[in-house]
Parts: C-alpha cells; sequence; structure tokens
C-alpha cells in the first residue's frame, strides 16, 4: 500500500514539528518514515496511519530527529568551509597569485609610510564600511527569499548568513588596532599588508565568489533544489 | 541492541561495501538489505545511518541523486571514484581487524 500525497504532506509537516527545519532533510527523513510506515502497515493493517507513524518515530530513538539534524549541520558547515579553502586557494595559484603579491607589496608600500598607522585604519575602516553594505544587500535579499517560498536549505543560508557576517566580525577590530598601532615600524607594515590582503581575499571571496556561484553549488548539493 | 557498539566503528565501512554492490541506494533500502543480509542479527539504527551518509557526502565519498517515487521525493546514494578508492581500502582495514581479532580470540586457529 502507497502513502496518499494527504499523508506525506503530514510526514513534512510531523518533521517540522520535530524541528527538522531544512527541506533537504524533511523530504529524506519522509521517504525514510513512509517507506517505514508501509511495512509497518503491511505488517499489522488494523493500525491507524498516526499510530503506524509514530511507532516508525520511535526508532530514531528518545532524541528523535535531533542528532540527524546536527549532524547534517555539521556535514553542510564542513562543505563551506571546503567551498572557502577551495576558492581561497585559487588566489595562490598562477596567474592569480602574481595579483595577490603585488596587493601585498602596494599595501606593504603604503603601510610603510610615516602615516601608515593611520592609512592602515583609514583603509581598515572602508573595508568594514564596505561589508557592512554588503551585510544589508545580503540581509534584503535573504528576506526576500523567506518571503516568497518556503522550502530553506542549509547551505544557502550559511552562504548567506557568512557573507553578511565578515563585517561584524572584523569592524570591532577597528578600535583594537586604533589604540596598539602607533606608527608602523621595522616587520609592522609587512605583517600589516600580509593580514589585509588576507583579509580582502577572504571578504572577496566569501561575498562575491561564494553568493555569484551559490547556485552551482546548491544544485550539486540538493538535486531536488530545481525540482 | 546487544551488539550496537561492537559494529558502530564499522558502519561507514558496511555502508560503502554496500553502495559498491549496488549502483545506487537510498537510506531505508540499506536499513533493509543491512537486517536481511544478517538475517536480522544487525540492525542499523536510523540515527546512526543517516549522519553517516551525510558524512560520507560531505567529504565528497559519496553523491546524491534525487528522483520521484510513488508520490514522494527519494534520494539516492552512490560511490564517487573517490569513495571506491576508499571502499578498497576501508574493507582492507576492516579484514586485518577482524584477523587480528581471531588472532586474539583463538590463537591456535590462526597460525
Amino acid at each position: 500500500m502507497t502513502l496518499s500525497e494527504e499523508q506525506i504532506k503530514n510526514l513534512y509537516a510531523f518533521t517540522r514539528k520535530h524541528f527538522v527545519e531544512y527541506y533537504d532533510l524533511q523530504t529524506e527523513l519522509v521517504d525514510h518514515m513512509a517507506n517505514d510506515i508501509e511495512a509497518i502497515l503491511e505488517d499489522d493493517p488494523s493500525l491507524s496511519f498516526e499510530q503506524a507513524r509514530d511507532k516508525a518515530f520511535k526508532k530514531f530513538g528518545v532524541f528523535g530527529f535531533m542528532e540527524v539534524v546536527e549532524q547534517r549541520a555539521k556535514a553542510m558547515n564542513k562543505k563551506y568551509a571546503k567551498l572557502l579553502w577551495h576558492y581561497t586557494k585559487d588566489w595562490f595559484r598562477l596567474p592569480q597569485i602574481m595579483a595577490t603579491i603585488s596587493m601585498c607589496l602596494i599595501f606593504y608600500t603604503i603601510f610603510s609610510f610615516e602615516v601608515s598607522s593611520l592609512i592602515f585604519v583609514t583603509a581598515f575602516l572602508l573595508l568594514c564600511i564596505f561589508l557592512m553594505y554588503k551585510a544589508f544587500s545580503m540581509n534584503r535579499k535573504i528576506k526576500k527569499k523567506q518571503k516568497t517560498k518556503e522550502k530553506l536549505w542549509l547551505l544557502e543560508d550559511i552562504i548567506y548568513r557568512n557573507a553578511s557576517a565578515g563585517g561584524l566580525f572584523f569592524a570591532p577590530q577597528v578600535f583594537h588596532f586604533m589604540y596598539t598601532v602607533d606608527g608602523l615600524e621595522g616587520y609592522k607594515p609587512f605583517i600589516c599588508a600580509l593580514v589585509f590582503t588576507l583579509i580582502i581575499i577572504y571578504t572577496y571571496v566569501s561575498t562575491v565568489v561564494i553568493p555569484k556561484n551559490a547556485e552551482i553549488h546548491l544544485l550539486e548539493t540538493y538535486p531536488e533544489y530545481s525540482l | 541492541m546487544a551488539n550496537s557498539k561492537l559494529y558502530k566503528g564499522s558502519l561507514t565501512t558496511i555502508i560503502l561495501k554496500l553502495l559498491s554492490e549496488h549502483n545506487k541506494m537510498y537510506g531505508y533500502e540499506i536499513t533493509q538489505k543491512v537486517k536481511a543480509l544478517t538475517k536480522g542479527e544487525l540492525q542499523i539504527t536510523e540515527g546512526a545511518l543517516y549522519p553517516s551518509l551525510h558524512k560520507l557526502e560531505s567529504e565528497g565519498l559519496l553523491d546524491v541523486e534525487v528522483a520521484k517515487v510513488d508520490n514522494r521525493l527519494r534520494k539516492y546514494y552512490k560511490l564517487t571514484e573517490k569513495g571506491t578508492k576508499e571502499t578498497v581500502s576501508k574493507l582492507e582495514e576492516l579484514e586485518q581487524y577482524l584477523a587480528t581479532l581471531q588472532a586474539l580470540l583463538n590463537p591456535k586457529l590462526s597460525y
């Protein structure tokens, strides 16, 4: 006996009720539960759909779907970290590495001036303003998406969340630099240039490159994304 | 399940091995297959199966595919090239471990 469309909908609602927020995991668990419910009903046709459903759910243990949800989140964060690494690596390959090195050298030259600390803090501030602006536009995009559709995808969430979190992460450091950098001397301009270059690459990858390619990675991760 | 502690470490190997023998499988199918092959002796729990599948997927060992079956979507897993290679080494590892255990439990039989 095959479950009806109505019963499948009931199962989706059931997973949502048990804290499975994302559509891909809901779909997988719904199919699993449906298979099990069908088998249970075949064995004992006297059971109602709800009784069979609760029996199938019990097999997930006392914590229900929690363990599966948590591990799924872990796996997706890992996937995002891999994406980040994959695109960042490109900046250390030919020919992009030339751009990376020149960027670093330009910053080094600028930061070696007498007013270096001022320039450094200003440059950092500008970067943070750019990130804040990005965060603002990303948040608007997320809200718009949430309004128009009900299916949520974890990887998509992680991508947009990380793209908009950069500003929040880097901005407080401005004050830190303002007090500690008292004119850049010795090896300091070089360290600052290096750090600044890395931050720029990270910012570029997380706010521009990954969101731009999000669709490709989402389709690869979630074949049901386009369905 | 009394032996659940014993199979925990080899769950990923069991999954990889099953997938190497079948083109593609879905979660429920894997639990049933293991149950049938071991005549009910070994039962993979849902709470352990999916985390393992998702971990293998994020490591690039498994690929996913979705198809509409009856009136619902079904997610299939299959081995990637990297996964196929990993299966061979994981199986070797497990077999070696079994031999070691054998040597510990039945010293006379294994030599």
